[in-house]
């Protein structure tokens, strides 16, 4: 890519000459033409590609810091979990007391 | 006499207490939970397939090139490179199975054939009616309806906590849950030349210049499918020119592999537009467990703008749901296609 285009103008310029490449009659060309012709808009589409995915590669940091971030809501979660372990440890306290209290009623 | 009073007035204190808790989640909101869940953990897998799709096709566009300059006696590279990094990658997909691991949390506080709290409310205000009155004393069947109404207490007051709780997680994980979405919508982008909306700017920046604003530059997936896809077509159509004379099976198989590749450009572009649909529903519906858990209301700090995926009041999970479901069919159809497979 030459020096002090932007990303955008490079793809521009390529998507260009893209075009007018895919506009050239390949069964005018001699053989070695032919092959010259593919060998070309095969180059061109890679650099294209390559422009593209630079583009997405280089947001790949803000996906390294959102990540972590929101495995973080893990550790809450389990602060949930760890409560109603206790929770229902006490909760078979409760459940008892209910259950002693029924046996009281029944005695009426 | 006097103890059958307070003790009704003790179950009656007990249920007012009980009653008089946080609205908990009624059986809709619960099933909206595993929903918002399983709808998570497809998009992560559709994600990926779209990451794998794209990257076939490319590889397809490359094969017909290569295949095309051996017919006619050259020596081309066979260089294929992917189209991303391992790393790309990698940090994405960990990204989509997090957002999936964090919808399955949600769900695992609400284990399947769980009595949703609302329904313990109601089995305590079903009792409370005719069992309470303990002025005429209390008969077998009623006890047996107290005391299985009772043992639900600690289920109930666990509910309560895990609620209120959950609101405030709930909450805190909503700007990130709409950074991802923002981010995998970003990435899929847009095949149309947009990049008027980006002045000068490159893509790579676009995305923290204009957060919360959905005017795509050109690029990302879509662009990428699409300059693939017209590739592989372009030397299709100089194989079919260059095979005039040649027998007709040869250029009808070739005939078909063309309409084969745009189709298949056609609804993988359709399935990553609706994906990109899915992911503003994705927030909507967050949004909506937000609200129905009482969390902090943080719109003025929201990400993406209140239009964004927006429906009617509590329709953005079902129209989720919706979407996803016709998606794997249209991915596995184009996959076929792109490998060739009947």
């Amino acid at each position: 890519m030459p020096q002090g285009l932007t990303n955008n103008d490079a793809l521009n310029r390529y998507l260009e000459a893209d075009h007018l490449l895919e506009m050239q009659d390949i069964t005018k060309l001699p053989r070695e033409g032919q092959i010259r012709l593919l060998e070309a808009q095969r180059y061109i589409y890679t650099e294209i590609q390559r422009l593209q995915a630079q583009s997405i590669e280089e947001r790949t940091d803000i996906y390294r810091e959102v990540s972590p971030e929101l495995k973080k809501s893990e550790a809450d979660f389990q602060e949930i979990r760890n409560w109603a372990e206790q929770a229902s440890k006490a909760g078979e306290a409760v459940d008892g007391l209910a259950r002693g209290i029924s046996v009281l009623l029944s005695l009426f | 006499m006097c103890c059958w009073f307070d003790k009704g007035y003790l179950f009656g204190g007990l249920i007012i207490l009980l009653t008089g808790c946080a609205s908990p989640p009624s059986t809709k909101t619960l099933q909206d939970i595993a929903l918002f869940s399983e709808n998570v953990t497809a998009l992560a897998d559709l994600f990926e397939t779209h990451i794998e799709s794209l990257e076939a096709a490319h590889l397809a566009a490359l094969k017909e090139n290569t295949s095309l300059q051996f017919d006619l006696g050259g020596n081309p590279t066979l260089d294929a490179e992917p189209l991303f990094s391992y790393e790309a990658k990698s940090e994405r997909l960990k990204l989509v199975k997090t957002l999936a691991l964090y919808g399955q949390n949600l769900q695992s506080l609400y284990p399947a054939g769980q009595i949703p709290s609302g329904d313990i409310v109601g089995q305590f205000q079903k009792v409370e009616g005719h069992v309470l009155d303990f002025s005429h004393g209390v008969k077998n069947k009623d006890q047996l309806a107290l005391i299985q109404s009772l043992n639900g207490t600690a289920e109930y007051l666990y509910s309560s906590y895990r609620d209120s709780q959950l609101g405030e997680v709930i909450s805190k994980a909503h700007p990130l849950v709409e950074q991802a979405a923002l981010l995998l919508y970003v990435d899929i982008g847009s095949p149309n030349d947009q990049s008027s909306n980006c002045g000068n700017e490159d893509e790579a920046h676009y995305l923290t210049a204009r957060v919360g604003d959905f005017r795509l530059c050109r690029g990302g997936f879509r662009n990428m499918l699409k300059q693939a896809i017209t590739a592989r077509v372009t030397a299709i159509r100089q194989r079919l020119l260059l095979l005039k004379n040649a027998h007709p099976y040869t250029r009808q198989s070739t005939v078909d592999r063309l309409y084969d590749t745009q189709k298949s450009g056609r609804l993988l572009d359709q399935s990553m537009q609706k994906t990109q649909e899915v992911l503003f529903k994705l927030v909507a519906a967050h949004r909506e467990l937000r609200h129905v858990y009482g969390g902090l209301q943080t719109e003025e700090a929201d990400l993406m703008p209140a239009w964004s995926g927006a429906s009617k009041k509590g329709t953005a999970l079902s129209e989720m749901s919706d979407l996803l479901n016709l998606l794997p069919d249209l991915t596995n159809e184009v996959a076929a296609l792109i490998e060739g497979r009947d």
